[in-house]
C-alpha cells in the first residue's frame, strides 16, 4: 500500500491520476465483461434454443425417420457452434494464464493452405463472395512450426472477413514470403470490402469481448474474443499483426510470422524429354505455371479450354509428338467441368495420364475423379516444388520399373484370361505380354473355374472374363469363383470384357461379383488402365 | 444386311406401330381393347426377341470387331445407318453403340480418316440421344451435352491437319463437325461463335478448293439456319456488334432463300420476323399479327414439318409472348386467339396420323409439354398432358392409373388411422370430413397418373424394344426432374410437381435419390411417399414379373431407407393388402375404356 502520508503534493496528484486511470480501466473491464456476459448469454442461448427446439420437434415426429435425422443434424450443428464458443473462451483463459503450448513440427505449406481453403470455401460460396487465395512465388514450402495454431489464426481472420462482408462482396487473401537466412517470414494478408471498423473501434479491436456489431442486433455470431486470441497467438509465434480499416469500405489484416524451413529436393529426372499439356484459364494460375515450369525449362503447352486441348492433342498425335501428361485445372474456359473433360480424355486417350489441380476437397472428389481417370491431385494454389514433384511422380509411375513404355510392369503377377474367341485371345495375349505378367488362358467359364480352383492361393492377381462363352458363361463363372471356399476367391479382381453395355448387363456383372467391365473391341489403353490399377494395388 | 439386322429393324418398327393407342379406334371399344392387350403381349415378345438378337448377334460381333472383315464392318455401318435416318430415328442408342465400338477399333488401327468419320457419326448418335434430356435444367443435361460437344470438337480439331487429310469425305466430316459443335452448347454466345467459325471455314477458298466435291452451298445454308436460331438472344442486349451482324446476316440469308421458293414455309419465315421484332424494327403488335397470320394460314391437317411448325411451334411462341408480357394478359383479342390456337394445337397432336409418327413429332410433344401456356384457355395444361399421355404413352397412362388407384387405397388407410396425417398439405388441412377424404383420394389418384409424365416429355417410353444402355439409364433416372419441371410451369398441374420429383427418391435421402427433391421441405412428402410405394409395386411387377409377396418382402427390407416407415406400416392392414392384391390382378379394362373414350372424343372434335 502506498504511503500517502509521506507523499508530496505532486506525488499525490500523480498517484490520484494513476488511481483514476486504474479505476477507469477496471470500470472499462467491467463494462466489457458485462457486454461479454450479455453477448455470451445471447450466443449460448441461440444454439441452446436450436437444440431444445429441434429435440422437441424430433420427439413430435419420432416415427418419421428423416424428420428426426434432419433435427439431429441441426442439433449437431448447434452443438458444434456451442463447442466453438466454449473453446474460444477456454483458449482465451489458457493464453491469459500463460498455459499455451506451441509445437514445432514439419508441415507442407500447400497442405495447410488447401485445408484452410476447404474450411472457408463453403461459407464463401454460401454468401456468394468473390474471393481468391493467392500464393506469390513461394520458395519455402516445407516449414517447421505450429501448423494447427497457424491454421487457427488464418481461419479466424478469414472467417471475420466472411462474417463482416455482405453477400457478393470481395475477399482477397494472399501469401508471400521473405527469406532471411534459415528463417522464412510468412506474410499473410486478407483484404475485404465489408462493413469495416470505425477509428474508435479500431483502437479496441484486439481487446477481448469486443465486436464491431452486437450479435443480438446484427445477427453476426461470435464471442468477440477471436481477434484477441489471434493477436496473442501471433505474438506467441514471434510474429506481428496489423489491421487497417475504414468504416463502410472494408478491412485489411496483415500478419507476418517467422518460421524455420527446409530445402525440398526436386525430382526433375522423370520430366526430362516429356511433353505436358495444361488446361487452365485463370490468369494468375497460368502465370504460376509459366514461372515454375519455365524455371526448369520444361516442355509444356498451356491452353484455356477443352476444345483447345483436343486440338493440341490431335495435332501432336498427327505430328507424332504426343503429350505425356495432361494437367486439368480448376478454371476452364466456358466453365467446363474438369471431371467431364477428364472423362472424355480418359475414354478417347486412355494412355494419357491425367492430373487434377483444384481447390476441391480431395477426400470428397477422389472417388469421382479416379473414375474419370485422374491419377494424381495437386491442391490450389499451386506451389513450385509440390507441383514439380507431383508431375514427376505421375510420370515415374507411368514409366515405372523396367518398362519404358506406357504399359505397367506386372512382373510376378498372374493373369487369367478367359476368352473363347481365338482372335481376341491372341490380341489380348499380345497386349498382356508387354506387361511381363504370367498369363494363362481359359477358353470358357468352366475351364476358368477349374483352373482357379486348382491354383495355389493368390496365384492369380486378376481375371479378365469374357461374358458370352460356350459351356459356361462369364457371369456363372464369376459367381462360381466367388462362391469357392478359399480366401482369395472373394478378393481376386474379376473384370468383364464385353461389348454388352446394357445397364442390366452391367448390373448383372456386378451382381455376379465382378469388379467392373472393359468394353470390347479390346482397347489396349483401357485394358492397361485396369492393369495399372492392379499393379498399383 | 444380315438377317438379324433386318429382323431387329422390323421389330422396332412393329413395336412403334403397336404402341400407338390412337390406332383402330373406329373398330369399337371391345375390338380396340383386345388389340391393345394383344399389342402389349406382342411388344413384350419383341423386346425379348430384340434383346436376344443384340446379345447373340450384335454384341458378339462388336466383341470380335478386331477380327472383322471389311464387308462385315460395312454391314454393321449400314445397319447403324438404318437405325438413324434423321427422320424416324428408330434407335439412336444402338446406332451410337455401334459407332462407339467402331471408333475404338479405328483408334487402335490408327486409321485417321475412319476416326474422323466415326467421331462425326458418334456425335450425331449422341445428339439424338441427348434429345431425351433436352430442355432439362442446365446442371442435369450439361454432362451429356458436354461429352457430345467433345466428340464433335475432337473431329473438328482435325481442321489443323485439313491439308494432310487427303480424303475429301473426311474433310466434309471435319467441316460438319465444326458446325455441329453449336448443336451441343446452350450458351448463346458460344453458339454464335461456333456457327461463325463454321461459316468462316465454308467461305474460305482454301478449304473449299481442297474439297471441291463437297456440297458447300448446302453446308452454307445449314450453317446460316443454325446461326439464325440465335436470334432469340438478340433481345438480351449483350451481343457485340460483330455477333449481332452475323446473326442478322444469317436471318436475312435464310429469308432470302425462302422468298425465292414458290411456297415459303412458316418455319423459315418466322426467324426473319422474329429477328425484326427482337431488333425493334417492328412492334410487338405487328409481330403478334404476323404470328397470327402464319398460324392461321397453316392448314389444320398439315402434318409435315412446316405444318407442325405453324400448328404447334408458333402457337407455343405466341403463348410465350403473352406469358412474358403481363400487360397482354388482359388483352381479350389475343387471349381468344391463343385459346383457339391452343385448341387446334391439341387437336393436331391428338389426331396426328399414326403412319407419320416420327422423331419430329416426339420433339414437338416435348416442346409442347415444356412450353404450353394455359392462361385463359379452355384446354388446361392438365388436360393436354393427360391427352398426350393417353395417346403417346398409353401403357404409361394405364400403369399411372393403377399407381393412382393404389395410392388412393394407401392414403385412405393412413387417413383412417390418423385424420391429420396429410395436414401438411394446405388445401387438405383446410377441409374436413367427407370433403377432406374425397379431395385427398382424388389428389392421390392424379399424383399417380402424373408421376411419370417426365417419360412422355423425354420420349423414353419409346425405347420399348430392348433394355437400356448405361447412358440411357442415366438419362432415364432424370425423368422425375423432367416431370416436375413440366408440371411446375402451369397452375393446373403445379400440385403434382413435388410428387413427380420425389417418387423415385429414397426416403432417407440416400442414393439413388433425385437431386433437387428435399423431402422434409415438401408439404407433399407423405403423398410422395405413398405414390413412391405404389409406383415401386407397379413397376416391379410389370418389368420384372414375380408375385406381390416377393415385392412386399423387398419393401419391408427397404423400410426406412427406400420407403417411408409410416407408409410401410399401413401395409400391416390386411384389408389394404387385399385391396392392393385385387387391384393388381383385376382387369384393367376400365382404364383402357377411359383412354378409348378420351381419344374418340378428341378424334370427333377434330373432324
Amino acid at each position: 500500500m502506498a504511503d500517502y502520508d509521506h507523499m508530496s503534493k505532486d506525488e499525490l496528484v500523480a498517484e490520484i491520476e494513476r488511481l483514476h486511470a486504474r479505476l477507469d480501466e477496471a470500470n472499462a473491464a467491467n463494462v466489457a465483461k458485462e457486454v461479454f456476459l450479455s453477448n455470451m448469454s445471447h450466443d449460448i442461448r441461440t444454439p441452446m434454443n436450436a437444440i431444445l427446439g429441434m429435440a422437441a420437434l424430433a420427439q413430435k415426429h419420432i416415427d418419421e425417420k428423416t424428420r428426426v435425422a434432419d433435427a439431429l443434424g441441426k442439433i449437431q450443428t448447434a452443438g458444434r457452434h456451442l463447442l466453438e464458443l466454449i473453446n474460444d473462451v477456454l483458449d482465451m483463459s489458457r493464453i491469459n494464464s500463460g498455459k499455451l503450448r506451441l509445437v514445432s513440427e514439419r508441415f507442407a505449406l500447400g497442405d495447410l493452405i488447401h485445408d484452410i481453403s476447404i474450411i472457408i470455401k463453403p461459407q464463401m460460396t454460401q454468401k456468394g463472395h468473390n474471393w481468391s487465395f493467392k500464393a506469390e512465388n513461394i520458395q519455402a514450402e516445407a516449414l517447421l512450426g505450429d501448423a494447427l495454431r497457424l491454421r487457427q489464426i488464418y481461419v479466424n481472420i478469414i472467417s471475420n472477413a466472411i462474417k463482416y462482408t455482405s453477400a457478393g462482396g470481395d475477399i482477397r487473401i494472399s501469401l508471400s514470403e521473405e527469406l532471411e537466412g534459415e528463417l522464412c517470414r510468412l506474410n499473410f494478408s486478407c483484404v475485404d470490402n465489408g462493413i469495416g471498423m470505425s477509428p474508435e473501434f479500431l483502437t479496441r479491436v484486439f481487446e477481448p469481448f469486443e465486436r464491431a456489431q452486437h450479435s443480438g442486433t446484427s445477427g453476426i455470431e461470435g464471442t468477440g474474443v477471436g481477434m484477441s486470441i489471434v493477436k496473442k497467438l501471433v505474438e506467441a509465434l514471434g510474429g506481428e499483426i496489423g489491421v487497417a480499416s475504414e468504416q463502410g469500405k472494408g478491412t485489411r489484416v496483415d500478419i507476418s510470422i517467422p518460421l524455420s524451413y527446409e530445402h525440398l529436393e526436386l525430382d526433375l529426372a522423370p520430366l526430362k524429354g516429356k511433353r505436358l499439356l495444361i488446361i487452365e484459364n485463370d490468369e494468375e494460375t497460368r502465370s504460376a505455371y509459366q514461372l515454375y515450369l519455365g524455371e526448369y525449362d520444361l516442355d509444356y503447352s498451356l491452353v484455356r479450354s477443352a476444345a483447345e486441348a483436343l486440338s493440341e492433342l490431335t495435332l501432336a498425335e498427327f505430328e507424332n509428338k504426343k503429350y505425356d501428361l495432361a494437367v486439368i485445372g480448376e478454371s476452364i474456359q466456358n466453365s467446363q467441368n474438369p471431371l467431364d473433360i477428364a472423362e472424355y480424355l480418359q475414354k478417347s486417350r486412355p494412355q494419357l495420364p491425367l492430373m487434377l489441380v483444384s481447390s476441391a476437397d480431395w477426400e470428397k472428389t477422389e472417388y469421382q475423379a479416379q473414375r474419370s481417370g485422374i491419377r494424381s491431385f495437386v491442391p490450389l494454389p499451386i506451389f513450385r516444388k509440390s507441383l514439380i514433384n507431383a508431375l514427376s511422380g505421375v510420370l515415374k509411375s507411368v514409366d515405372g520399373g523396367q518398362n519404358a513404355s506406357d504399359n505397367p510392369d506386372l512382373t510376378g503377377k498372374g493373369i487369367l484370361l478367359v476368352e473363347d474367341n481365338f482372335i481376341n485371345r491372341e490380341i489380348a495375349m499380345e497386349i498382356l505380354a508387354s506387361t511381363n505378367a504370367a498369363v494363362e488362358c481359359a477358353e470358357n467359364g468352366k475351364q476358368a473355374l477349374e483352373m482357379f480352383a486348382a491354383s495355389e492361393p493368390k496365384h492369380y492377381d486378376i481375371i479378365l472374363m469374357d461374358i458370352q462363352m460356350p459351356v459356361m458363361d462369364g457371369y456363372t463363372a464369376a459367381s462360381s469363383i466367388r462362391a469357392l471356399d478359399r480366401n482369395d476367391a472373394a478378393a481376386v479382381p474379376i473384370y468383364a470384357m464385353t461389348a454388352n453395355t446394357f445397364q442390366e448387363d452391367i448390373d448383372k456383372a456386378l451382381a455376379a461379383g465382378m469388379n467392373g467391365h472393359i468394353a470390347k473391341p479390346i482397347d489396349i489403353n483401357a485394358l492397361m488402365q485396369v492393369l495399372r490399377r492392379v499393379a498399383g494395388a | 444386311m444380315r438377317q438379324y439386322q433386318s429382323e431387329y429393324i422390323e421389330n422396332v418398327r412393329e413395336a412403334a406401330a403397336l404402341a400407338d393407342f390412337g390406332a383402330e379406334l373406329d373398330e369399337g371399344f371391345e375390338e380396340w381393347y383386345s388389340q391393345r392387350l394383344a399389342a402389349l403381349k406382342r411388344i413384350g415378345e419383341l423386346k425379348r426377341r430384340n434383346t436376344q438378337l443384340l446379345n447373340e448377334c450384335l454384341f458378339p460381333c462388336l466383341d470380335a470387331l478386331h477380327g472383322a472383315k471389311e464387308y462385315e464392318l460395312k454391314e454393321l455401318s449400314e445397319f447403324a445407318e438404318s437405325l438413324l435416318d434423321w427422320k424416324t430415328n428408330l434407335d439412336p442408342g444402338v446406332y451410337t453403340a455401334i459407332h462407339d465400338a467402331m471408333l475404338s477399333l479405328y483408334r487402335v488401327r490408327g486409321d485417321r480418316d475412319a476416326v474422323v468419320r466415326e467421331l462425326y457419326k458418334l456425335g450425331m448418335g449422341m445428339y439424338y440421344m441427348d434429345r431425351y434430356v433436352a430442355g432439362l435444367k442446365e446442371d442435369k443435361s450439361a454432362p451429356f451435352r458436354f461429352q457430345n460437344e467433345m466428340v464433335f470438337t475432337e473431329a473438328a480439331s482435325y481442321l489443323r491437319c485439313y491439308e494432310e487429310m487427303e480424303n475429301e469425305e473426311t474433310r466434309g466430316y471435319i467441316v460438319r463437325s465444326t458446325a455441329n459443335v453449336a448443336l451441343c452448347v446452350r450458351d448463346h454466345k458460344r453458339k454464335i461463335a461456333a456457327s461463325s467459325r463454321a461459316l468462316k471455314i465454308i467461305h474460305d477458298e482454301k478449304y473449299v478448293s481442297l474439297a471441291p466435291s463437297l456440297p458447300w452451298s448446302r453446308f452454307e445454308q445449314a450453317a446460316h439456319r443454325q446461326m439464325s436460331a440465335n436470334r432469340i438472344s438478340l433481345s438480351r442486349g449483350d451481343l457485340s456488334d460483330e455477333e449481332l451482324a452475323e446473326v442478322l446476316d444469317s436471318c436475312h440469308e435464310v429469308f432470302k432463300s425462302e422468298q425465292a421458293s414458290a411456297n415459303p414455309g412458316a418455319r423459315w419465315l418466322w426467324p426473319y420476323y422474329d429477328m425484326e421484332y427482337s431488333c425493334g424494327y417492328v412492334s410487338r403488335e405487328c409481330t403478334l399479327e404476323r404470328l397470327e397470320k402464319l398460324i392461321s394460314d397453316t392448314p389444320a391437317d398439315q402434318y409435315d414439318m412446316n405444318g407442325m411448325y405453324g400448328n404447334v411451334h408458333l402457337v407455343l411462341i405466341y403463348g410465350e409472348i403473352l406469358r412474358r408480357h403481363e400487360e397482354l394478359r388482359g388483352d381479350l383479342k389475343r387471349l381468344r386467339f391463343l385459346n383457339a390456337a391452343n385448341r387446334r394445337l391439341y387437336r393436331t397432336l391428338l389426331n396426328y396420323p399414326a403412319d407419320r409418327i416420327d422423331d419430329g413429332l416426339r420433339h414437338d410433344i416435348a416442346n409442347v409439354l415444356n412450353n404450353y401456356n394455359e392462361t385463359g384457355c379452355e384446354i388446361s395444361f392438365k388436360q393436354l398432358a393427360l391427352g398426350l399421355t393417353q395417346r403417346y404413352g398409353g401403357e404409361l397412362y394405364i400403369r399411372g392409373r393403377l399407381k393412382g388407384e393404389m395410392s388412393k387405397r394407401l392414403c385412405e388407410t393412413l387417413l383412417k388411422r390418423d385424420g391429420t396425417f396429410f395436414d401438411d398439405i394446405p388445401f387438405i388441412a383446410a377441409l374436413t370430413g367427407e370433403n377432406k377424404t374425397r379431395a385427398l383420394l382424388n389428389f392421390a389418384l392424379e399424383c399417380g397418373i402424373f408421376c411419370d409424365i417426365g417419360l412422355v416429355k423425354m420420349g423414353m417410353e419409346e425405347i420399348r424394344t430392348r433394355g437400356l444402355f448405361e447412358t440411357e439409364h442415366r438419362m432415364y433416372l432424370l425423368h422425375p426432374v423432367a416431370g416436375s419441371e413440366v408440371l411446375r410451369r402451369n397452375d393446373s398441374t403445379l400440385l403434382y410437381a413435388d410428387t413427380a420429383l420425389g417418387h423415385e427418391s429414397c426416403y432417407d435421402g440416400s442414393e439413388p435419390t433425385v437431386s433437387g427433391y428435399e423431402r422434409n421441405a415438401s408439404c407433399y412428402r407423405q403423398m410422395t411417399d405413398a405414390v413412391a410405394l405404389a409406383s415401386f409395386i407397379v413397376e416391379r411387377l410389370s418389368q420384372c414379373g414375380g408375385d406381390f409377396g416377393e415385392v412386399l418382402r423387398q419393401i419391408y427390407a427397404a423400410e426406412g431407407t427406400r420407403f417411408s416407415p409410416l407408409i410401410v406400416s399401413a401395409l400391416s392392414d390386411q384389408n389394404l393388402l387385399n385391396d392392393l392384391r385385387q387391384l393388381l390382378s383385376a382387369d384393367r379394362r376400365p382404364y383402357y375404356k377411359e383412354v378409348y373414350n378420351a381419344l374418340r372424343q378428341g378424334e370427333e372434335e377434330g373432324r
